[in-house]
């Protein structure tokens, strides 16, 4: 019998070795460039010279809090990733109440809810647009909400939302499967109805589930980049504008690379603080079966 | 061999698949970023491209611009295939367009990158970054120069050193385009001034119908474009650094009384009844012109062959895009493309000095108008009879109504982005009274302020 030690580092050994490419490509295409970027957003280059511009310290970074355009871009994120975050899990939670029996219709509706994930943002926000414009317009007349300074933020999320829902499902519905039958079966017979059945037995056991998705969308939120730029390009005016789209002008438009950069690091931070306090917080509801 | 090793064996594999993927054959062309002084050719390395291409290697030669019509590309196309019969097939054109964001975007990454187009769009007046860091070739001693007329050759030249750094090829016209057998049916006779303008869209609104077909939805300047056109004018002739002294923080926009009439002008056009012109893109308002349901529809000259591709039929003409000061129409110098400093030296040379010779040819003229539709840089007084709408534009040349305003700087960067912003956040505004008219403009003003001191 081989030594417990030796069998450990061998376990240890082949999980790295599993984790090793999907590590190799985070170092590569993440943590390089973010070290990379940090000594940038401490001068005033603009993207195109050779040279990297002259230092100007944390002037940039200073700069990111007194203009306005990054503070609004916050504001517009935030209430983009409040709306995505809330609907999707509301809708994707009652499309798996909805089809958590096995049946054949269940299973065929299942492949529709879950369809909108498989394409694209770009495709998402091409075909909304679309929609938006030319069937809405003609069938029930109203404007299109993309080109309202008021509507346009809800119009994208909401293209999120119908984009993302079905994948939510899909993580409430193992969750759902994995609540034991007894406790409804035990609930229903102390006469439980069906609204206490589900917040005193179904939500606290799906927590897991809840935290995966509330976490997922909340960092697809906060990120939004491709989607907001396909439906409006951060328009009408700056109304859709997120964070994400700020930086990219910023570093690519506005020849300002050195405070784009400087923008992206504190985006970054933001995201992960945001992410990782909303986790530890929904970890904590967790119910052990 | 177990589940285990294989499944390590094939982790393995993944990683070094990965490693050798990021890594690039860096040829010799590319081993050197460094970007040459301004206007000057690049060292060659040892290992350059040879002077000469392999026997039976294509030369690539691609062009990077923003002419997303059709016509335009097919314009682009002609010239090419002419020079590549010219040079025995012997070159591979890439015809690429783009919109102004993938623009900025890409053509950056290929300078950084060190692999840009061998011809990209742009001149002096666009792009001053892209001269000031040596990525474009001077053109100075070309052949084409010599057939430029001054006025062109002025719009190509870098204003600090005077040297020419691009080939302009393409006129543009800001003009409200209309539709003469809607106008003949009504009635009406084609406006020449605003009130008049006003008149024309009363009498539509009072049949309940629309003047205008708009496609307004962003991202597009066709806003930014209805605006520009109405204070651009005056501000060439009376007020030439106005965008600049903004841009410097050195006075807000409001203190030009052209630029507060320019939204009160486009303010007394949009009050009246509008359809979803704010969920339209350009691209519509093209087909529902050319449907010949609405009577007119604003833009530019580049316009002409997209309305066309609909409906080649279409009896239309073109106006002044009028404003409460006047009736003049901005003329300036629209499609201009710079050569990059890599191609000095190289077969890309010899194939960019046949191109810029091909381009101001009567062949190429001749070609750009036919499948373009649009008016040539060179003033080909054969242009006039090709398209009705030029017989227009010839019409306002001959009343001295246009106006060259191709040489005021305007605004760059985030202050263009951002005017370009604030013309749609006007064109979707609710209220149209003077009130929220000058609240919009005060608006302006800070933000505009605002941007100036950040740049600072």
């Amino acid at each position: 019998m081989k030594p417990r030690s030796s069998l450990a580092a061998r376990q240890r050994a082949a999980n790295f070795c599993f984790l090793a490419p999907a590590l190799l490509l985070f170092v590569i295409f993440i943590l390089l460039p973010f070290i990379q970027g940090i000594p940038v957003s401490l001068t005033n280059w603009n993207g195109v010279t050779v040279e990297h511009g002259e230092f100007v310290g944390l002037r940039n970074y200073v700069n990111i809090f007194k203009q306005g355009d990054f503070n609004k871009a916050a504001g517009v994120t935030l209430l983009y990733t409040l709306i995505t975050v809330t609907c999707t899990n509301v809708l994707g939670l009652l499309l798996a109440l909805g089809v958590q029996r096995t049946g054949k219709l269940n299973n065929f509706l299942r492949s529709i809810y879950f369809m909108p994930f498989v394409i694209s943002l770009i495709l998402a926000a091409y075909t909304w647009r679309y929609l938006y414009s030319d069937i809405v317009n003609i069938a029930f007349g109203l404007h299109s909400p993309l080109g309202s300074m008021r509507y346009a933020l809800p119009a994208v999320a909401g293209i999120a939302v119908w984009r993302d829902a079905g994948y939510a499902m899909v993580v409430y519905l193992a969750g759902l499967q994995m609540v034991p039958r007894d406790y409804y079966e035990a609930a229903e017979v102390e006469g439980a109805g069906a609204p206490t059945r589900f917040f005193k037995i179904t939500l606290p056991l799906i927590m897991p589930s809840v935290t995966a998705n509330v976490v997922l969308t909340l960092a697809w939120g906060l990120k939004q980049f491709d989607l907001v730029m396909a439906a409006t390009g951060g328009g009408p005016g700056k109304a859709t504008e997120t964070l994400a789209v700020v930086i990219y002008k910023n570093i690519f438009e506005f020849m300002h690379a050195g405070y784009g950069q400087a923008a992206a690091i504190v985006f970054t931070v933001f995201v992960a603080a945001v992410s990782s306090a909303v986790s530890f917080l929904l970890r904590r509801r967790e119910v052990e079966l | 061999m177990n589940k285990r090793a294989i499944s390590l064996l094939i982790a393995a594999a993944i990683c070094g698949i990965t490693v050798l993927s990021g890594c690039q054959v860096t040829t010799s062309s590319e081993s050197s970023s460094e970007a040459p002084a301004p206007g000057s050719a690049p060292a060659q390395s040892e290992e350059s491209e040879a002077s000469e291409a392999p026997a039976g290697d294509k030369i690539e030669f691609e062009l990077m611009h923003l002419m997303q019509e059709s016509t335009k590309r097919a314009g682009v196309d002609a010239w090419c295939a002419s020079v590549n019969e010219e040079l025995g097939g012997t070159v591979d054109f890439i015809n690429t367009s783009l919109t102004q964001s993938q623009y900025n975007t890409t053509i950056k990454t290929r300078l950084a990158a060190g692999n840009p187009p061998q011809m990209i769009w742009g001149r002096p007046g666009t792009y001053p970054e892209i001269i000031a860091a040596g990525h474009a070739l001077d053109l100075s001693d070309w052949d084409f120069v010599a057939k430029m007329s001054e006025e062109n050759k002025k719009a190509a030249c870098d204003p600090e050193t005077g040297k020419v750094y691009s080939i302009n090829f393409d006129k543009l016209y800001f003009m409200i385009f209309y539709n003469k057998d809607i106008f003949e049916k009504e009635g009406l006779a084609p406006p020449t001034s605003q009130e008049e303008l006003i008149a024309v869209c009363q009498h539509f609104a009072d049949k309940g119908q629309y003047a205008f077909a708009r496609g307004y939805q962003p991202p597009n300047e066709v806003p930014l474009t209805e605006f520009n056109a109405r204070i651009r004018w005056q501000l060439m002739s009376e007020d030439p650094t106005f965008f600049l002294d903004v841009m410097a923080g050195e006075r807000v926009p409001s203190s030009s009384e052209h630029w507060v009439s320019g939204w009160y002008s486009w303010a007394d056009v949009l009050r009246f009844p509008r359809e979803d012109d704010m969920g339209r893109d350009v691209d519509k308002m093209y087909q529902l012109f050319a449907s010949g349901e609405y009577p007119m529809y604003t833009s530019g000259t580049w316009s002409i062959g997209e309305v066309k591709k609909y409906n080649p039929d279409i009896n239309m003409g073109a106006l002044p895009i009028f404003s409460r000061e006047g009736n003049k129409v901005c003329e300036q110098i629209d499609g201009s493309m710079m050569v990059s400093s890599k191609v000095a030296g190289t077969p890309a040379e010899d194939v960019a000095r046949k191109l810029t010779d091909h381009i101001v040819s009567p062949e190429g003229v001749r070609e750009w108008i036919e499948n373009a539709q649009t008016v040539p840089a060179t003033d080909d007084p054969v242009a006039a009879t090709m398209e009705p709408v030029f017989a227009d534009i010839a019409t306002y040349r001959e009343n001295d109504q246009l106006v060259n305003t191709g040489y005021i700087s305007d605004f760059t960067g985030e202050f263009w982005t951002r005017w370009a912003e604030l013309t749609t956040e006007f064109a979707a505004l609710d209220d149209y009274s003077d009130a929220s008219v000058e609240a919009f403009i005060q608006k302006v003003d800070g933000e505009f302020a605002a941007l100036a001191q950040k740049n600072q």
